[in-house]
């Protein structure tokens, strides 16, 4: 196993190339650059400007620069985080967006797996249709209102978490951004394990092994759940992305310091090596999550390990 | 004292067509140690009559009658059905890879029936499951415990399949088609692996199949079922001899013969079994060549002894027509 990790990481490289190279030349295509401001700047300014910065030089030069900057974990000055390299943007951002965005995909799973487990084997009972509810509930809200209904429950009227900010090392203030993030998660995951429950409750292995006289709450557990869980497990590895890219809104209205903002302020701003970083640390966030959602399966089922074969 | 009993079993489903009655009245006595085959066409109900005496029956289907297992009823008696199943009643089902859970290996799967019915330790358990493999012959049993169902064959899966079925060591043995997902050399290794182990464990043994050389081979006894009720009843030797329900007698014409005329078609009875309509007469009178105006009225199973056949005019015992 410790080899096949190996072996996946080693061929993340290339993926990796290709994104960069591909990612260098799609910010480049946009119409638009990085000076290109409401109040346009004297040519010669601009012109100073862009030899500061390198980008005079024909695309090909420049590509290799800022590889050869990657190389040495340089990710190149921001053009509109003036005083910042993204290097430094990354390291206090990336901490602030990893940690809400784990935490909320684990709530998620405590959360959401027990109830979509409990609603499938109480099948079409008030439990199940209370899941079921609340699982289109919270895949329907969508997150801006959700935010600011929370903010305003437990930040004002009841004043047990602070409305927003970020003091490093304080859980209370990850609470309410958590949550929010998690929340449609949780609906999520509760609404696929129910039914991915329900369908190997029908499979024979099941009957067999109730006909065994495996008692009820161990064939869930031992036999039922392992099974059910590969979707979700699919699952999980696009809605941790989701979360981490899509954490925008949370971060804005909680005012954090996350990456969420540098993604998009990056974009409209055209600034050019602020987006390559931003993309560059998901695209590894995305190869690292696929490879454990990969570990999981095999870990869930024997089918699936590599190199066993019959 | 009978150690399975049925009386008037009715299992009924509710479908979207309306009530469907799978099972019209049936009763059945196991003694211990007997075999008995279960004999039918597909939806006959053979194996909805046994899924309803363990309380398995699909969610939409409901039993009424009488179950008593060791003179204890079991119909909705949850409680005592759990307790039952394993240790009571194993059971054998046709899908020998589906039988086994695809993420736990073999010897996990074996130790656990052991270990939830007679509180025995894991290691105790696993020693347990080794000689069970073992005597089903499964070959290599120390490999085959670390191993899961799909690195198996299909032989030796449902060899798996039936020893995770004796490990709680049940006093009965209900085999459901075990032998008709496996090859033909396969099916006979099986058959007298059942043979084998009745004979050594003396467990009794319910067998579900449409195989009539498996019944052949290993029942005492055998019951013919026809649209959800028993149309023939007797001693395996008698009834092949000289079946009495003109059913019974067109099932065994239409065994094939190896003297059989290659490039004829294959005898086959006439017409197709009726729906799960309600219905006074005779089931089978569409189908069947003796049928009369009396057959519009359904016959009683009645006979002599341990022989008994539900036909207005059964076919001479002496000999065949």
């Amino acid at each position: 196993m410790l080899g096949y990790v190996l072996r996946r990481l080693l061929g993340a490289i290339p993926t990796l190339a290709v994104i960069v190279v591909l990612a260098f030349l799609l910010t480049r295509l946009a119409p638009g650059g990085p000076f290109d401001e409401e109040q346009a700047l004297p040519p010669e300014i601009k012109a100073n400007l862009e030899r500061a910065y390198g980008l005079d030089q024909p695309l090909p030069v420049q590509l290799g620069r800022y590889v050869a900057g990657l190389l040495r974990g340089d990710f190149g000055p921001s053009f509109k985080f003036k005083d910042f390299t993204v290097t430094e943007l990354i390291a206090t951002g990336l901490p602030v967006s990893l940690k809400l965005g784990l935490a909320a995909v684990l709530l998620a799973m405590l959360v959401g797996i027990p109830l979509g487990v409990l609603a499938a084997a109480r099948h079409n009972s008030a439990v199940d249709h209370a899941v079921t509810g609340f699982a289109v509930l919270g895949i329907a809200v969508p997150v801006f209102v959700i935010a600011p209904l929370l903010a305003l429950v437990f930040g004002i009227h009841l004043g047990w978490l602070p409305v927003a900010g970020w003091t490093p090392g304080t859980v209370r203030d990850m609470v309410l951004p958590v949550v929010t993030l998690a929340l449609p998660v949780i609906a999520y995951i509760a609404r696929l394990t129910r039914g991915s429950v329900l369908e190997v409750l029908r499979s024979p292995f099941v009957r067999a092994a109730r006909a065994r006289g495996i008692p009820g709450r161990r064939v869930l557990t031992r036999h039922v759940l392992p099974a059910a869980l590969v979707p979700v497990v699919s699952y999980l590895g696009p809605a941790t992305a989701a979360v981490l890219t899509g954490s925008l809104v949370v971060e804005t209205i909680f005012g954090l310091p996350g990456l969420g903002r540098y993604l998009v302020q990056g974009a409209l701003n055209r600034d050019y090596t602020l987006v390559m970083g931003m993309v560059i640390v998901f695209a590894a966030l995305m190869i690292v999550l696929n490879l454990v959602v990969d570990v999981l399966y095999a870990w869930l089922d024997p089918r699936m390990r590599p190199g066993r074969r019959r | 004292m009978a150690l399975l009993e049925l009386e008037s079993l009715h299992v009924r489903f509710r479908t979207r067509e309306g009530e469907l009655e799978a099972v019209r009245g049936m009763d059945l006595a196991v003694e211990p140690g007997e075999c008995v085959a279960i004999v039918g066409e597909s939806g006959s109900g053979k194996s909805q009559t046994l899924l309803a005496a363990t309380g398995m029956l699909a969610a939409n289907g409901t039993a009424s009658g009488r179950v008593a297992f060791e003179g204890e009823s079991l119909l909705g008696q949850p409680a005592r059905l759990a307790r039952v199943r394993g240790p009571g009643i194993g059971y054998v089902f046709q899908d020998a890879l589906g039988s086994l859970t695809p993420h736990l290996t073999v010897g996990a799967q074996l130790a656990e029936a052991l270990a939830v019915h007679h509180g025995v330790s894991a290691a105790d358990a696993r020693t347990e499951a080794r000689r069970m493999l073992e005597r089903v012959q499964v070959p290599d049993p120390d490999a085959r415990l670390g191993q899961y169902p799909h690195e198996l064959s299909g032989g030796t899966r449902q060899r798996v399949a039936i020893a995770a079925a004796l490990m709680p060591q049940p006093r009965l043995l209900i085999a459901d088609e075990p032998t008709t997902a496996l090859d033909v050399t396969v099916q006979a290794q099986v058959v007298a692996l059942f043979r084998d182990l009745r004979a050594s464990l003396g467990m009794a043994l319910v067998l579900v199949t449409h195989d009539l050389g498996v019944v052949a081979g290993l029942a005492d006894r055998v019951i013919v079922m026809y649209a959800g009720r028993i149309v023939e009843e007797g001693p395996a030797v008698a009834l092949f001899a000289s079946p009495r329900h003109p059913y019974t007698a067109g099932l065994l014409a239409a065994l094939p013969r190896l003297d059989d005329d290659l490039a004829a078609p294959m005898r086959t009875i006439p017409g197709v079994p009726p729906g799960a309509g309600r219905d006074a007469g005779c089931a089978f009178r569409y189908r069947c060549g003796h049928a009369s105006g009396r057959c519009e009225v359904r016959p009683d199973l009645a006979g002599s002894g341990s022989s008994r056949v539900a036909c207005h005019h059964p076919r001479d015992p002496g000999g065949g027509s």
